[in-house]
């Protein structure tokens, strides 16, 4: 019979603990401010910043400014790259997601329309989205799946549907009983998470709409309005009214909260939104101060 | 043994009693014996021990206190204070540890040594209890509010001893006759104070006086048809409505298929304009909290500030905030004068923190308040300064 060496069992054991305290340590190293879109010294001036979306493969940010009517976009390094109203047609854009082939599909509040822009020849398209006979539907934040297809919440009923190539809603995740109202959600590997935040609770649904689990956020909070998760399945929560980021364990227990509400910079005035970028840096729209914040660690 | 104790025990008996009374009679040499005379004495003063709650000598506390009023307080009635500590919400004055706005601490001649009638207590500063109604409910006709208040805390903003409808309930019992008065459902699953005003009104039933104008004429089929449910029912006659949601910022969030107008308006009666169900600061309490907390918390603050629609578009706006216009111009529709010796604002001054015009809201916080003067945003007399001027 082979007999086992002991020191043949400990050397993995050791090497995968030095690896896992490694890790843990950098991804629990402090937040440290990066940069701003757009940079303090820029000529550019944003008005109503309120919402950001990165475009991974690109590594390129592009930010909606409503006040101005116009999409925003930076590279990698935070520089200014060009300022669009495609056929002038935003007059308050809420929210934008990026399609393939050098689409954009933007939300103008303006109108409660869901526009089509197509960057190459600036042509854009409105469509008006209706839930049934003659019920409203106001599109709020959207998103796209890997597959193309578009996710839009509707504030009026404070669900999000998924529409098909001819915008109908083909799949409603809405809350269990008792919810108040979903003002952010997130498309994952495991499904779609919902920020319910009256209740203070964020939903995991499968994108059947079927509920996988409810994760009750504990720890004292304000006015939460949106969220993302981090690559180690940590809720990151932005309080409007604290001006700072709570971030939870995958149980909902509070871990820690970062950020300070102010104007200088690094410091948060009424934000508005917040995601990850291509590297993991956390960006928070920061609607009061006119800016989009990054932080690494 | 027992000799040696009562040795002890009778002189030390009596030089305690003969110390209290020489203690009572010390500080009653000099302060007038009739203002600590009524019907009911407060349990210290009664056994002539003063100083159980106040220093002879020196304290940092008025009135010569030997700690804060609600400290003091809170030290003998322990009951009382862990039942507010239970309590989501306390009453202006016990929050601010103010016990004697509503009690006299040494003599009154009202129950629970209230300065004066249960009513008149309360209407020191709820002036607008002196309403008058042709119909009074029953329990504030006789001036008994704590029938439905809790004077010192509750878990409801109205500090109502009990939610509704199991306050109203328990007094009007008679179900099956309410079931009847209201299209056959169950009283248990309605909330009475949306459409009745439990103080009084111009009806016997005491409904609120702006009334939906289906439900003044009883024509409940114009709304409750049965074919819709959401905001549809709304719109049917207030199309118009919708466009006034179309802003950057809005108040549209409605929870699945609930109409979420019935969210901020009441759809039968309420007691100002809008059919909101009690004022608009009640109504924006419910999902803004945090605000009403943070301001109580707060030790300048602006008057007046309980109608969130002053300042506030409630529906949708493209302004910061939700207000009706720039910070500017709502500021200026009440305070004409400010613009003329003011900062300079707007495009003239930069604030270098981030860049952005400079307006009211910079410098003074009016909606939660702050605790320095004039609600600022820091003192006034240099840290609030130093923010943009550093050199200063």
């Amino acid at each position: 019979m082979k007999q086992i060496k002991l020191s043949n069992i400990f050397c993995p054991i050791t090497l995968v603990l030095i690896v896992f305290c490694a890790s843990t340590a950098i991804a629990s190293g402090p937040w440290k401010y990066v940069m701003s879109l757009p940079d303090t010294t820029a000529e550019l001036r944003l008005g109503e910043a309120l919402s950001l979306t990165v475009d991974d493969e690109r590594q390129r940010y592009y930010v909606v400014d409503s006040s101005h009517g116009q999409l925003v976009s930076f590279d990698s390094e935070g520089t200014f790259l060009t300022a669009l109203n495609p056929g002038n047609r935003l007059q308050k854009p809420v929210s934008l997601a990026l399609a393939k082939g050098g689409r954009l599909w933007v939300v103008e509040r303006s109108s409660n329309q869901l526009l089509q822009v197509n960057l190459k020849d600036q042509q854009v398209r409105a469509f008006t989205l209706a839930a049934g006979e003659g019920e409203h539907v106001f599109p709020d934040k959207i998103a796209l799946d890997d597959d193309g297809n578009l996710y839009v919440l509707d504030r009026g009923r404070g669900i999000v549907v998924r529409l098909d190539d001819n915008l109908r809603i083909v799949q409603s995740f809405v809350g269990e009983d008792g919810f108040k109202g979903f003002v952010d959600f997130r498309l994952t590997k495991d499904g779609l998470w919902l920020l319910d935040s009256l209740n203070r609770n964020l939903v995991l649904l499968t994108y059947e709409g079927k509920l996988v689990r409810q994760v009750p956020l504990t720890g004292e909070m304000e006015f939460p309005v949106a969220f993302d998760i981090d690559a180690t399945g940590h809720f990151y929560l932005l309080d409007r009214h604290a001006g700072k980021v709570l971030v939870f364990d995958s149980r909902g227990d509070l871990s820690y909260d970062l950020l300070l509400k102010g104007k200088r910079q690094g410091r948060l005035w009424y934000p508005s939104d917040l995601m990850f970028d291509w590297q993991g840096r956390l960006c928070v729209v920061n609607e009061g101060n006119g800016r989009v914040d990054i932080y690494s660690r | 043994m027992t000799r040696c104790i009562q040795r002890l025990l009778i002189p030390t008996l009596f030089l305690s009693l003969w110390a209290t009374s020489v203690f009572a009679a010390n500080c009653l040499d000099c302060h007038e014996r009739e203002s600590f005379e009524g019907r009911v004495i407060h349990a210290p003063l009664k056994d002539g021990d003063c100083q159980i709650c106040h220093n002879p000598h020196a304290t940092p506390h008025k009135g010569l206190l030997l700690k804060s009023q609600k400290e003091l307080c809170f030290e003998c009635h322990q009951s009382l204070k862990r039942q507010i500590e239970s309590r989501k919400l306390s009453h202006e004055p016990v929050e601010r540890g103010e016990c004697t706005v509503c009690h006299a601490p040494h003599a009154a001649n009202y129950r629970n040594l209230l300065s004066g009638s249960l009513v008149e207590s309360c209407a020191v500063c709820h002036d607008e209890l002196q309403d008058q109604f042709a119909n009074k409910h029953a329990p504030y006709a006789k001036g008994q509010c704590n029938s439905c208040h809790d004077p010192h805390a509750a878990d409801d903003y109205r500090l109502l001893n009990k939610s509704t409808p199991g306050l109203c309930l328990d007094c009007h019992k008679q179900q099956e006759r309410l079931k009847k008065k209201h299209m056959g459902r169950s009283p248990q699953t309605m909330d009475c104070l949306t459409c009745h005003n439990p103080h009084g009104g111009e009806q016997r039933a005491l409904l609120r006086k702006v009334q939906h104008e289906p439900f003044a004429n009883g024509d409940c089929r114009v709304c409750h048809s049965g074919n819709q449910t959401g905001i549809e029912v709304c719109t049917q006659c207030h199309d118009d409505v919708l466009t006034s949601f179309n802003h950057t910022s809005n108040h549209f969030l409605g929870a699945g298929q609930e109409n979420l107008c019935t969210r901020c308006h009441t759809p039968h009666a309420s007691n100002g304009p809008g059919l909101l169900p009690g004022s608009a600061g009640s109504v924006c309490r419910n999902c803004h909290a945090d605000t009403f907390e943070r301001r109580q918390t707060m030790l300048h603050r602006h008057q007046n500030w309980d109608e969130c629609s002053d300042c506030h578009a409630l529906h949708g706006s493209d302004y910061p905030a939700m207000l009706k216009a720039e910070p500017d111009k709502v500021c200026s529709g009440c305070h004409e004068n400010h613009t003329t010796f003011t900062h300079p604002l707007g495009e003239q001054a930069i604030d270098p923190r981030n860049m952005r015009p400079m307006n009211c809201v910079t410098c003074h916080d009016p909606n939660v308040g702050t605790m320095f003067q004039y609600f600022l945003r820091g003192s006034g007399e240099r840290g609030l300064c130093v923010e943009c001027h550093q050199s200063y």
